[in-house]
């Protein structure tokens, strides 16, 4: 195995999502200026040394919003990614522990859930349930839940059949304490690796219901909410657009680089690069 | 073969069932009083009622799913709730945007995906292959709305080459028409394009390790006709398989990018529908939209059986 630091997949990956965390933790305490502080004299300023990354048409300051946003887009994937791994991982496990036609339930389950086009179902339960936060990690969550028993089910159910599965059998233990004892430890890169992906979904996913409205409320500031707002400006101001995009794309890039570099890493077999 | 076919299209219908079980069970559970919120505020009680009555929701909720299924059946859709006008005339004007969007799309993004991909299977560990999949890994990032943004910013902005939105409509013509979809179509087809590329690279570099190839190669097949002759054609399953799956997110892509250029299709008319709590009509477009994903996952299976004779599913379960 190569060490970790010799992957540059996993280094620029980590680093990128270590710098959005840290910024999102940080906004907690101490921001330029609170993102939500109305200045409307200095309206659609330039990024200048006051404010780095310019100010929006009611003069808040872009780069303090941008990091305010790292905390509501990074807490919606978070939750909505435990929601479908809470839920999907036991449900696949499940699944593939008692097999037959509770398996095959399942999995036609999951093949229905697939039908539904994921971001157009959110926009509906979303506006439907009430815009907002809450129901934006929800409405992702309830997506992440067939990926997660998707894939749970299918990389247990190669491990199952491995040596250490049939002595632990043979002791007689039973196949709910096998799965849980020696199975899911196993499959635990297969999952990491997953959880990177689907955080990575999570935050376009939150980006795009705030950015027609349905996500996190104003003023609490959010990167989709931002692009929508930018876009009224796109003549006066064609930056504004930009920033907040860019947040966004760094941290799924981020993300994503992180998975391919975890995949490298902790299973060689499931390289992509060969 | 005819076991799997007839077996694959009862599957497909009972998908559909459950899907319009789905969808409409939902709709039975969130809140919001269509009745209510078309009438006022300060609407009475009774008024209220009566409206309910007339739009008949004061029906069981299995009366109203059993003729709601019947005029499907049928190919009816019912009548809007808030326009008053069939559902199906209402779809019909926005399938002639969003599909062809969706078409040109998916067009543009495999156009563009599969030489790209193969290029860069074909250029493996040098600087091509890695400066396509470094574009690449970033197009994977890329929201396509943001993508949308930037294209208005670069074509209708600075260089207005392109409308930055609307929609001229096609009995203005076919070239003015198609205008207002290229900026949209190429904001959901580019990171689709990346992630296609990616796995036509990962298809084909598969497959340029098989035996076949060594032996197209032994006999003296140039290096470019055993790829495009052999590699490439055996790399399309599981790239096909993408573009089925893909199929699924542009679908909901389009309800965000019809939103950014203001295109008046089937996403902004979810939209509209969803606001106004026109139930009817949310409910046709999201089984209609998921029986589409459905059909072409069939489809893609079925294209199957013409890419690999190896697959026949005589003996599948």
């Amino acid at each position: 195995m190569k060490p970790a630091w010799r992957n540059a997949s996993f280094l620029i990956g980590i680093s990128i999502t270590t710098i959005i965390v840290v910024t999102a933790l940080v906004s907690l305490v101490w921001t330029p200026y609170p993102p939500t502080k109305i200045d409307i004299v200095h309206k659609l300023a330039a990024p200048s040394w006051q404010h780095w990354l310019g100010t929006d048409p009611f003069g808040r300051d872009v780069g303090s919003m941008i990091m305010a946003g790292a905390r509501s887009s990074l807490s919606v994937a978070l939750i909505a990614v435990l929601v479908g791994a809470g839920i999907g991982i036991p449900l696949g496990a499940f699944a593939s522990a008692v097999g037959g036609w509770v398996d095959s339930a399942v999995m036609r389950l999951t093949d229905l859930a697939f039908a539904f086009p994921a971001l157009l179902t959110a926009v509906m339960i979303t506006a439907l349930a009430g815009p907002g936060a809450g129901n934006a990690m929800l409405a992702i969550g309830i997506f992440n839940i067939p990926v997660f028993a998707r894939v749970t089910r299918g990389a247990t159910l190669a491990v199952r059949e491995l040596d250490f599965v049939m002595a632990a059998r043979a002791t007689g233990r039973g196949e709910f304490s096998i799965m849980a004892r020696h199975v899911l430890p196993n499959i635990s890169a297969v999952l990491l690796v997953q959880v990177t992906i689907q955080f990575a979904l999570a935050i376009i996913a939150d980006a795009g219901l705030a950015y027609v409205g349905l996500g996190t409320q104003p003023p609490f500031p959010s990167w989709g909410r931002m692009l929508n707002d930018a876009q009224t400006y796109i003549f006066k101001a064609p930056l504004l657009a930009v920033f907040p995009g860019l947040a966004i794309t760094s941290a799924v890039l981020g993300l994503n680089l992180l998975g391919d570099g975890l995949r490298d890493l902790l299973d060689p077999r499931l390289s992509s690069r060969r | 073969m005819t076991a799997f076919l007839i077996r694959r299209l009862v599957g497909l219908v009972v998908t559909l069932w459950l899907a319009t079980v789905v969808v409409f069970l939902v709709l039975q559970v969130l809140p919001g009083d269509p009745a209510a919120l078309m009438l006022d505020t300060s609407a009475r009680p009774d008024t209220i009622a009566a409206l309910r009555h007339q739009m008949g929701l004061d029906r069981s909720a299995w009366v109203r799913y059993g003729a709601w299924i019947w005029g499907l059946v049928r190919g009816d859709f019912g009548v809007s709730y808030t326009y008053a006008v069939p559902v199906s005339e209402l779809i019909a004007q926005r399938v002639m945007v969003s599909v062809p969007l969706a078409v040109l799309s998916i067009c543009l993004s495999t156009a563009i995906a599969i030489p790209v991909g193969v290029l860069a299977a074909a250029r493996r560990g040098r600087g091509t292959d890695a400066a396509i999949m470094g574009v690449a890994q970033f197009g994977v990032a890329l929201p396509n709305f943001w993508l949308g943004i930037l294209l208005i910013l670069l074509f209708a902005v600075a260089y207005p080459v392109f409308p930055a939105g609307g929609f001229v409509g096609w009995e203005k013509g076919f070239w003015p028409a198609l205008r207002c979809l290229i900026l949209p179509a190429l904001s959901l087809a580019l990171p689709q394009a990346a992630i296609l590329s990616r796995v036509t690279r990962s298809a084909v570099l598969e497959t340029l390790g098989q035996d076949y190839v060594r032996t197209a190669l032994a006999k003296g097949l140039s290096g470019v006709m055993a790829l495009w002759r052999h590699a490439v054609p055996n790399a399309l399953i599981p790239v096909v398989t993408i573009i089925g799956l893909q199929f699924s997110f542009l679908l909901a892509g389009t309800v965000i990018i019809e939103n950014v250029f203001a295109l008046p299709g089937m996403g902004r008319l979810v939209f509209q529908a969803i606001a106004q709590r026109d139930l009817i009509v949310v409910q046709d477009l999201v089984v209609l939209l998921a029986g589409a994903v459905i059909v072409v996952n069939f489809l893609v299976d079925l294209a199957y059986l013409g890419l690999d004779p190896r697959i026949s599913h005589e003996g599948a379960k």
